[in-house]
């Protein structure tokens, strides 16, 4: 008796297990399908991928945002999260053809920099620092900044920073 | 035979509730982190073109402002948006900055167009404010503007 009753709770679990699967994969898909029916054309496929780079960026922009302000994150993870912002990037550069876009991801990518250069400023290497700074100012310039001084781009980052932490919900706690 | 049927029995409901626990979290879930998603790339553009707007010349800060109205309108086709009403109050607000350029630049026409989009797009999340209130805030911006910038 109580073998059949092991047996037929076993076999009641690998059902839900299975069923659990099969439920959660088919909402999920359906919902993200749902998502995207609007845009079936190619400029709504093209809208889809810039979407998709502009939440990631955001998402990493956020991480990196809240590494930075705070004091026990060491600087190697800090320098990860913001290769990882540069990384995706690039490589989503590909993936988007509007000019104005692209600007914007020129934008992120010197504030990056810039956050880059500050955090090798912090760790006393001063050419890396500078190299960084350099790329930056480069890249804001191109994207039509008229003050690209190293300071001023110091002040807009350290404000983003604050502003960018304070917008997580970690920093809530 | 008898037990082949209780055990079929075992996996069939097993499999019903599963599926039905399974259908419910995976929709809910996936709701949300659509609703995360919308939202991070929300945000995420109209900073990014708020700073371009700030920190760029006139030519590439308006470039950025008519991008994110763009792409604004494009987010408002996706389900996930359709309670975001911070993404209409940006779009909003960045129709009426474009009008201050216009009316800067000396296009009235184009202001008053972008102003009146600034219009549809506030009715659009549920407010109907008077034309006359928006063209005294694009007036404003466009003071601000020139006192913040003489040369332009």
């Amino acid at each position: 008796m109580f073998k059949k009753a092991a047996r037929f709770a076993l076999l009641f679990l690998a059902g839900v297990g299975l069923g659990l699967f099969a439920g959660w994969k088919h909402s999920s898909t359906r919902e993200r399908l749902r998502e995207g029916r609007a845009f079936g054309d190619p400029k709504g496929r093209d809208f889809l991928k810039t979407y998709d780079l502009v939440a990631r960026l955001r998402t990493f922009n956020l991480g990196s945002a809240m590494r930075i302000q705070d004091p026990k994150d060491s600087p190697q993870r800090r320098r990860e999260s913001l290769n990882l912002i540069l990384e995706t990037a690039q490589e989503g550069r590909a993936s988007v053809s509007d000019p104005a876009t692209l600007t914007l991801i020129d934008v992120e990518t010197g504030i990056t920099d810039v956050r880059l250069s500050m955090l090798e400023g912090d760790a006393g290497d001063l050419p890396t620092s500078q190299a960084w700074m350099q790329k930056a100012q480069s890249t804001l310039k191109q994207a039509g900044w008229k003050d690209y001084s190293e300071e001023h781009l110091k002040t807009i980052v350290q404000a983003l920073n604050k502003q960018d932490s304070c917008d997580t919900p970690c920093s809530k706690k | 035979m008898k037990a082949l049927k209780i055990y079929a029995i075992a996996v069939s409901s097993g499999l019903l509730v599963g599926t039905l626990v399974g259908w419910h979290f995976g929709r809910t879930i996936t709701d949300g982190r659509l609703i995360w998603e919308e939202m991070f790339a929300a945000a995420g553009y109209e900073q990014l073109a708020s700073l371009q707007y700030e920190e760029a010349d006139a030519e590439h800060g308006q470039q950025a402002l008519l991008g994110f109205t763009e792409f604004a309108k494009s987010m408002t086709k996706l389900p996930s948006a359709n309670s975001d009403k911070a993404l209409l109050l940006d779009a909003g607000r960045t129709y009426l900055r474009l009008a201050a350029i216009e009316e800067l630049a000396g296009n009235s026409d184009l202001s008053h167009q972008y102003v009146l989009n600034a219009q549809q797009t506030f009715k659009n999340m549920g407010r109907d404010i008077p034309r006359e209130r928006l063209d005294k805030e694009v007036t404003k911006i466009v003071a601000l503007a020139r006192t913040a910038k003489p040369s332009s």
